[in-house]
């Protein structure tokens, strides 16, 4: 019997009432905005009202599989988790792999929406059709990688489970959900929005047959893709290190975020890097469902005085922001505090953001030994670090100004500490500094979710083309926030479609053999582009000013040359800042302000936006000249 | 001596590959080392982000064997 | 096969595939399961009616039943797996004489 990959049951929950409701996925739906974060943007932008507080009973709390998710298809493993952000107050999803996505497909549903907030803690329990709210009074408290096990103990060792720590029950807005002792999604606060729902955990058992259109032809498509890529020149490394491979180049390109970003290279790089990862920490190889690539590790931290902790990690992203970012020394005490943020269920990387925030403001004296409860928060002190990571999520104290991330915590510590507070829109950066590579800084300013590197990451082009220049990065970056995010609407992951050479149009044969669609890879863009509007009109209709006031790095990003390393000296101006925002904001047909015009929306089906930013005074202005006929250009590297 | 010089991503089309999708085959003189070799392809270093020979990481100052693949690593974007 | 994940302790993996042990094709009521040449037990999908009294006999757990089959599911040395596994994670290997006998 032929199938379109979707599972075909779209589950409702209104968490104050306990009501549950399945209702038949619409494929049209699906179609237009493919499941993932297409569906969740565009559930957002039709549900949720626009003051709602992301904190709040009327924000939704979406888990969607997507279209891919669990079928025959290489690397269909992910689930896309959404809601409005309580970091950034807009639009946000995060995804995460293992083996989620594919059971919730395979128990019968591809995605599930809640609302309303329940009165008791509770995990949803999926066991095929058994779809039930169960009291989770027991787990309420406990650590994610600790109740894991124990939630699996009482339900079986077949049940797939994502939990949220004490930073979500408590509703630290940068917090996490965790799954399979190590995958994450980690921003946008998910974590958060799950504890202020008193939702503690998802449990999923599925056992039913997945269908697709093309059984044949998608085996013979992904049987030679992955024999092909078996012996691709990048696999081996990847199966080997996992990310956490590039530390060292990150390094010597001067990019390498030190100590809250104040330099871009760190002396003690080798120290944390993936060789020290494979002989000090590494216990096994873990590969998400339907990947090759195996890029999960498996380690434990030995730490003299601690406990020994076993997570997966740590990735490059913690490496940066929990190793050079925080002045570790040993890849020990990064992989412990790798652990110590995933069991506590905070984003380690907002997470690294915030301790080497709160460093920072100690080092310069505009937070005391008294106010850290009598300790010091130096650079490098696992004790200082797990300290301080206490107060934050118990709220004690100054941990209070940190709950909040990085620009909040600013706003409370003064002295002008929002300088250096290294976000935007509220969500702290990823590990790459940007005053050395300008595509990436404009990467990091124009993400929809705050400064995040998934969208857009540009470093080898502002490598290839001129660190020093802005020409030409502003297509780029527009092209790959559209191919980038298109995975996390489909739910396959991006490191094994996007990382060993499979060109755009094998991915959308596949997703037609899937499907019984008959997409073109413009096709495929122009979904992404449409979403990408989209969650532009939803940011802007909540938080009610010219797109462009948005749009800024903290000012250390153009005032603070790097002060050592290979970029010694280097570094954006704000003329260079402003033109990055003229050139991608032209490149995007929106106006000088950053607002849409009502050409591009209304070429991308969407008026109905356009008349909401027209009521409210935020529809861009017309365009002189007409919008690009093609937003974005993919980069092509020239021949040396 | 005969190496084979292998890589994808942004380096692939640089080394311009002749034996198969990934691969270069280039001659050079027997106690070259790598940095010295890959001078044949003027390829930018800053988009290396290390050499894999035969599962070992190497510098550009090991020498390779007759016969032995290099394989070029590009930056990836993190996860 | 199935894959036995042991997490969160000791944190490592334990494949388990069809050693050929013949106990199934001993116990099927109605000797529907033979083992080839090859040594591959192999399910006569005719003469199955799932009632699964093979399963709890199968030592490494390796015989699967689904909602959407008749019949029972087991190893038929396709050799897929060791195609497409990234590790070498699996491999074949001839019987000696003695092992055979």
């Amino acid at each position: 019997m032929k199938g379109n990959g979707l599972a075909g049951i779209t589950v409702r929950i209104n968490l104050s009432t306990g009501e549950i409701k399945k209702h038949p996925t619409d494929p049209e739906f699906m179609r237009e905005w493919f499941g993932g974060r297409g569906a969740i943007a565009k559930i957002i932008y039709d549900e949720v009202p626009r003051d709602a507080d992301p904190l709040g009973p009327d924000n939704v709390f979406i888990m969607s599989a997507g279209i891919m998710s669990g079928c025959f298809n290489p690397a269909g493993s992910k689930v896309s988790f959404g809601s409005i952000s309580p970091l950034s107050n807009g639009h946000g999803d995060s995804n995460m792999g293992g083996h989620l996505g594919p059971a919730l497909k395979f128990a019968g549903y591809d995605m599930v929406i809640f609302k309303g907030v329940s009165a008791k803690p509770v995990f949803l329990y999926i066991d095929d059709d058994i779809i039930e709210l169960r009291d989770a009074s027991k787990y309420w408290g406990m650590g994610s990688l600790e109740c894991e096990p124990l939630i699996k103990h009482d339900l079986g060792e077949d049940f797939e489970i994502a939990t949220i720590g004490p930073a979500g029950e408590n509703l630290i807005r940068f917090s996490c959900i965790t799954h399979d002792f190590g995958r994450q999604a980690g921003r946008c606060g998910q974590g958060a929005v799950m504890g202020s729902k008193k939702l503690k955990a998802i449990a999923i058992r599925g056992t039913k047959s997945l269908k697709v259109h093309n059984l044949d032809k998608l085996t013979e498509h992904s049987r030679s893709i992955v024999l092909r890529t078996k012996t691709h020149p990048n696999m081996a490394p990847w199966q080997k290190y996992g990310t956490a491979f590039f530390i060292n180049w990150s390094n010597e390109n001067g990019v390498f975020p030190t100590r809250n970003f104040q330099t871009t290279f760190y002396e003690n790089a080798s120290g944390i890097d993936g060789d020290k990862l494979v002989e000090k920490c590494l216990i096994t190889h873990k590969a998400c469902f339907g990947c090759w690539m195996n890029c999960g590790k498996y380690t434990k931290a030995v730490l003299p005085g601690k406990p020994t902790v076993y997570l997966e990690g740590p990735e490059y992203e913690t490496g940066a922001l929990c190793g050079s970012n925080i002045g570790m020394t040993d890849i020990n005490q990064v992989a412990y505090m790798n652990w110590l943020l995933d069991n506590q269920g905070m984003d380690t990387m907002s997470g690294g953001g915030v301790i080497a925030f709160g460093m920072e403001c100690y080092q310069r004296g505009y937070i005391t030994k008294e106010q850290l409860e009598g300790h010091t928060l130096d650079w490098g002190s696992i004790d200082d670090a797990e300290h301080f990571v206490d107060m934050i999520v118990h709220r004690r104290g100054i941990g209070e100004w940190f709950a909040g991330g990085t620009k909040r915590a600013a706003a409370m510590v003064g002295h002008g500490s929002e300088r250096f507070a290294m976000q935007v829109k509220g969500q702290e950066m990823s590990g790459y500094d940007g005053r050395w590579a300008p595509g990436m800084l404009l990467a990091y300013m124009t993400c929809d979710i705050g400064a995040h590197h998934n969208r857009a990451w540009t470093i080898t082009v502002d490598i290839a083309e001129g660190r020093e220049t802005i020409e030409g990065r502003a297509r780029v970056v527009v092209y790959l926030q559209h191919i980038r995010p298109l995975f996390d609407s489909l739910c396959i992951c991006r490191l094994f479609w996007g990382e060993l050479d499979i060109e755009p149009e094998e991915i959308v044969e596949a997703l037609n053999y899937v499907t019984g669609w008959d997409l073109t890879v413009a096709d495929a863009l122009k979904a992404s582009e449409r979403v990408w509007n989209l969650t532009r009109c939803i940011y802007l209709e909540r938080n009610r000013a010219n797109g462009r006031s948005f749009d800024y790095p903290p000012a250390r990003s153009w005032e603070d040359k790097i002060p050592s390393g290979p970029g010694k000296g280097k570094g954006v101006t704000r003329e260079q800042v402003e033109g990055l925002l003229d050139d991608y904001y032209a490149a995007r047909g929106w106006d000088k302000n950053g607002n849409p015009s009502r050409a591009v929306l209304e070429d991308l089906d969407l008026s109905f936006a356009a008349d909401r930013l027209e009521k409210i005074n935020l529809l861009g202005n017309p365009i002189p000249g007409g919008i690009p006929k093609v937003r974005g250009e993919r980069y092509k590297p020239k021949a040396f | 001596m005969v190496i084979l010089l292998r890589a994808g991503g942004i380096l692939r089309e640089i080394i311009k590959p002749d034996v198969d999708y990934y691969t270069r085959r280039i001659e050079a003189r027997d106690g070259l080392a790598i940095g010295e070799i890959l001078q044949q392809v003027s390829i930018d270093k800053r988009l290396i982000a290390f050499i894999y020979v035969e599962g070992k990481v190497r510098d550009y100052s090991y020498i390779p064997k007759d016969g032995q693949t290099i394989t070029l690593q590009p930056p990836v974007s993190g996860g | 096969m199935r894959v036995e994940a042991l997490f969160p302790q000791p944190g490592t993996f334990k494949p388990r595939v069809c050693i050929q042990c013949r106990k199934c094709e001993d116990v099927c009521p109605e000797k529907a399961i033979y083992q080839r040449e090859d040594g591959a037990m192999i399910v006569i999908k005719a003469k199955c009616t799932n009632c699964g009294e093979c399963i709890p006999v199968c030592r490494p757990q390796v015989i699967f039943q689904h909602r959407d089959l008749n019949y029972v599911i087991i190893c038929d040395n396709c050799f897929r797996c060791i195609e497409l596994c990234n590790t070498g994670a699996i491999s074949i290997y001839a019987k000696t004489e003695k092992e055979s006998a």
